[in-house]
């Protein structure tokens, strides 16, 4: 009778450990399915707009109030508008750029009226684009919802 | 700048699956084991299920669910395997103590119930409080100076000696391990100092026989955490919580710099330091001792030599759960843990243990290569390292492959402050992790709207 209980006893304490070397494999499935996430054309996923989906009633104009980064390392990061906004790595720019693609100073935003503000590049070396054109001598108006690409960064003024 | 070609904004994004259901299921099997380890010992000892049977289980697997349903809603993109693995180790720690308790007739287990739960509820709020780890970035000094706080208020007459270290403070009956906290606030500190400061410590400084050695300004911060360290080692008799910070500071300083010099300086002062409290101190050389050779003073030495019979006897399978003899080693339930799982399932129960740490520690790495921000990267391999650290150090003094310190040994160890800050830590992991998976563009802006009115006109980093 102990032999048969000796048995069982040992029986569940070797199922009890095969089970947790089988948790580790399906961990190390799950990490395997995951190694490299999935292309999807970036189209197909949800934006937010440039007016962040406030109600119709609560929106003023279409007044910019802030420019913002919305990819990119730096994604999220706002500064609110100011008559000059100075784009670029150096530390004294109006908002600080941290892309290996950028120029020390990169990039200057002018405000033309109430809601334009005009592009022009500073002779940068890898060049501004403004809605994927890129910025010539000629400096290009940008109102809320254009996108402004400077290496890796997309920025624009929001509402 | 040696890139020229600048690269092409692509119609095409990666994105990663959030995999909350393969996260379920992982966490509930997880569970399992700490519960099974439980209704197994019960069992093995008394032929019986304990009656409470029922309640435990609504407890913990309510734990477990309640925090997948925080992650589930605040950090959909999170990694799948972080929680479970936490989750299966925090069980089996749980269960070690339950069966511990059938010998000292304690309630050890029931307390770090309390602890795990209070943890559990701290991971929750952290994510839900936290939902930008690059908040974390705006205070470095004052953080500094709060763990400066932490590490030195034992010795403040709030602190106690127990067990002849000075790390503990008893505040309303409750002791307390403040350096716990302070591991993660450094951390932080670390992160947010060393990115602001990467590119002075790697250009600037003098070329010496083809080692670029930094300014003297910017060895001072080095020079104060090695005196914080030695400090710690000196009059609170810890050395493990030295080698724990100065290991985080040595590592993220070398993650920031990527300059080999680092690490090999930091080396090169914590074997002078080491060797010098060889020679001051007495406990210092008595762990070495206890170490090289525990037979030499087999009574001092009890406890190490001990474990290692434990092991012995526990073999490749282990005894099985409540049959082994683990209360033969002083200290089973919190340094010597390890050892009791080494006695009752085995090395191969204790390396499945150990591949678990591992797994957490390279999700975290993993966190930190997807994270697009320099702030997060630094911040998840810093967490991550500390904590891989500390396994290392107390599993490698119990198995006798280091010289024992006296650490916890995270989610396991019986003790509140080392679960419930080593909880909050994996919190800011999966928001660290979450941030780095989500897919960019459709996060571009806050989405609440009361969020939009706070951040309106802030710069959230520089």
């Amino acid at each position: 009778m102990t032999s048969v209980s000796e048995l069982i006893v040992a029986t569940i304490k070797v199922v009890f450990i095969a089970l947790l070397w089988l948790f580790i494999l399906f961990v190390a499935m799950v990490i395997r399915t995951d190694m490299f996430g999935k292309r999807v054309p970036a189209a197909s996923l949800a934006t937010v707009p440039a007016d962040r989906g406030r109600p119709e009633s609560h929106r003023l104009s279409s007044v910019p109030t802030r420019f913002a980064i919305t990819n990119g390392s730096q994604q999220g990061i706002a500064v609110p508008v100011q008559p000059t906004i100075n784009l670029g790595r150096s530390a004294d720019s109006t908002l600080v750029l941290e892309d290996e693609f950028a120029s020390a100073r990169h990039a200057q935003l002018v405000q033309i009226d109430q809601d334009t503000w005009a592009v022009s590049d500073l002779q940068s070396t890898n060049g501004t684009f403004v809605n994927g054109r890129r910025v010539g001598d000629e400096a290009i108006a940008a109102t809320v919802g254009d996108v402004v690409r400077i290496g890796r960064t997309l920025m624009r003024l929001e509402v | 700048m040696s890139v020229s070609v600048q690269p092409e904004v692509s119609g095409d994004v990666i994105v990663y699956r959030r995999r909350r259901n393969i996260e379920l299921a992982l966490l509930l099997f997880a569970q399992l084991f700490g519960y099974g380890g439980w209704i197994l010992t019960h069992l093995n000892l008394y032929n019986a299920v304990p009656e409470i049977w029922p309640l435990v289980a609504a407890a913990w697997f309510g734990v477990g669910l309640a925090a997948h349903i925080a992650v589930r809603w605040k950090l959909p993109y999170a990694d799948p395997v972080l929680l479970p693995s936490v989750f299966l180790i925090n069980g089996l720690g749980l269960a070690m103590l339950a069966r511990l308790d059938e010998i000292y007739r304690y309630s050890d287990a029931a307390m770090q119930f309390v602890w795990t739960a209070l943890g559990v509820l701290l991971f929750v709020l952290v994510a839900f409080l936290l939902r930008d780890h690059r908040r974390l970035q705006r205070f470095p000094y004052l953080l500094f100076i709060l763990s400066f706080v932490l590490l030195v208020l034992p010795l403040t007459p709030l602190g106690v000696t127990i067990n002849n270290a000075r790390i503990w403070i008893q505040v309303f009956g409750f002791s307390f391990q403040p350096a716990e906290i302070a591991k993660i606030t450094l951390a932080i500190a670390f992160a947010a100092y060393f990115y602001e400061k990467r590119d002075v410590l790697t250009l600037a400084g003098r070329r010496v026989m083809g080692v670029l050695l930094p300014r003297g300004r910017d060895f001072i911060p080095i020079a104060i955490m090695w005196g914080m360290a030695l400090m710690v080692m000196v009059f609170q008799r810890d050395l493990g919580m030295a080698l724990l910070i100065f290991g985080l500071f040595t590592v993220m300083i070398y993650i920031a710099t990527e300059r080999p010099f680092w690490p090999v300086l930091a080396t090169v002062m914590f074997l002078i330091a080491g060797v010098a409290a060889y020679f001051l101190t007495p406990h210092v050389s008595r762990r070495v001792g206890a170490w090289l050779d525990p037979f030499a003073n087999a009574d001092a030495n009890l406890q190490i030599i001990q474990a290692q019979f434990g092991f012995a006897w526990g073999g490749l399978f282990g005894r099985g759960w409540g049959m082994g003899r683990p209360a033969l080693t002083p200290l089973p339930h919190s340094d010597f843990i390890a050892g009791s799982i080494g006695e009752e399932l085995g090395v191969l129960g204790l390396m499945a243990v150990i591949i678990l740490y591992a797994v957490i520690f390279s999700r975290g790495l993993k966190a930190a290569l997807l994270c697009p921000d320099g702030f997060g990267k630094l911040l998840a391999g810093g967490l991550s390292f500390v904590l891989a650290l500390q396994v290392f150090a107390i599993i490698g003094g119990v198995t006798r492959l280091l010289p024992l310190t006296g650490l916890t040994t995270p989610f396991m160890s019986q003790g509140g402050s080392s679960m419930v800050s080593n909880w909050i830590l994996i919190g800011i992991l999966m928001v660290i992790s979450h941030r780095a998976r989500m897919p960019q563009t459709a996060t571009a802006t806050p989405t609440s709207r009361a969020e939009i009115e706070d951040n309106s006109t802030e710069l959230i980093a520089r």
